[in-house]
């Protein structure tokens, strides 16, 4: 089995090469075949440059970039990246290093013993899970955004805006073809689709350390309108 | 056949609730009320609602408090990043220095 992890990235000269020697230190040692692959929205910062440099450090069979010419949103992102990954699996996650890679081993097990289409990191439930980083009102919101989307979509999974997680690459192929939201949204429509369309899905505890250091981590009145919207249409719609 | 939408379920579900209560509002379910209880069913959707706000206020309050903060978690990124720009560096990895822009070795 091949492992590809798709990687949108945007000024993420200073994350990536430390992300990448993570995930070739914790899938290494797990002896995971994995491809790295870098959808980079041409980023001014010298993303790039540090990409492949890296190709040259851990070879270009598993770091391939494959860039665009400027930010083009997340969906056609992971588009782009399917249409240059070589694996069977998919793995999407954030490239700011709030998500660790020790735990995609973790969802690899997973998989394969409950043998579910996607497994899903959640902050939220199990054993270990947590967030690092938020104060009150990040997790009122966040407990209260969740509470509602549990109680209208009823979605069988505990962290539905989660974007750290394991496909089967035909799965995630169908799904990003037929999801159309934006943001966090998208990310809730994946599970929603993929519940309807009768895939398995398992979760693995995560911890997720929101590092601040765009120094606003905070979400804006904007964001959670757009959310409620996003998340009654989907209420409305499935 | 098509499934319901969550929407058009809460909509079925709401219906019902409401035709229940109308029934017992006037009369057509044959059941002894206290005093009480007509009060009660006087104000279900009242009583109803407000209780289900409740519930959720405090369940959203439980979940805050009971929240998972995971400080290790952040000191062990913070220690594998040392780890991981000393090995990068050694691999010949040049960083860029964010306040000059000026690679460094």
């Amino acid at each position: 089995a091949m492992y590809s992890i798709i990687l949108p990235t945007y000024n993420e000269r200073d994350n990536l090469p430390l992300l990448v020697w993570m995930i070739d230190k914790y899938l290494g040692a797990a002896n995971i075949q994995y491809e790295i692959v870098i959808v980079d929205d041409g980023s001014p910062d010298g993303t790039q440059e540090a990409a492949k440099q890296l190709a040259k450090i851990y070879s270009e069979d598993r770091i391939v970039l494959r860039p665009r010419p400027r930010k083009l949103g997340l969906g056609t992102a992971y588009l782009h990246g399917l249409k240059h990954a070589k694996g069977d699996h998919v793995i999407l996650m954030d490239a700011d290093l709030s998500h660790h890679p020790k735990f995609i081993p973790q969802m690899v097990a997973k998989m394969r013993s409950g043998s579910f289409d996607i497994v899903t990191g959640s902050r939220y439930e199990g054993e270990g899970c947590g967030v690092y980083g938020w104060d009150l009102r990040r997790k009122v919101i966040s407990r209260g955004a969740n509470f509602l989307a549990q109680l209208l979509l009823r979605p069988g999974v505990s962290d539905l805006t989660g974007s750290f997680r394991l496909y089967k690459r035909e799965v995630l192929q169908r799904l990003v073809d037929s999801c159309t939201s934006k943001g966090y949204v998208f990310q809730m429509e994946m599970m929603v689709r993929a519940r309807h369309l009768g895939y398995s899905i398992g979760e693995v505890p995560i911890t997720f350390v929101d590092r601040m250091f765009y120094g606003d981590s905070k979400l804006g009145g904007s964001e959670i309108v757009q959310y409620l919207k996003g998340l009654l249409t989907l209420f409305a719609t499935t | 056949p098509m499934a319901l939408t969550k929407l058009m379920q809460w909509l079925l579900g709401g219906g019902c609730f409401i035709a229940l209560w109308l029934a017992l509002m006037h009369d057509l379910i044959p059941v002894e009320l206290t005093p009480m209880g007509r009060h009660v069913t006087n104000w279900l959707p009242l009583y109803a609602g407000g209780l289900f706000g409740l519930a959720s206020a405090l369940t959203i309050v439980y979940r805050v408090l009971m929240f998972n903060d995971c400080p290790e978690a952040h000191s062990e990124l913070v220690r594998e990043i040392d780890e991981a720009k000393a090995d990068l560096a050694k691999r010949g990895f040049k960083f860029v220095d964010p306040k000059g822009d000026k690679k460094t070795s």
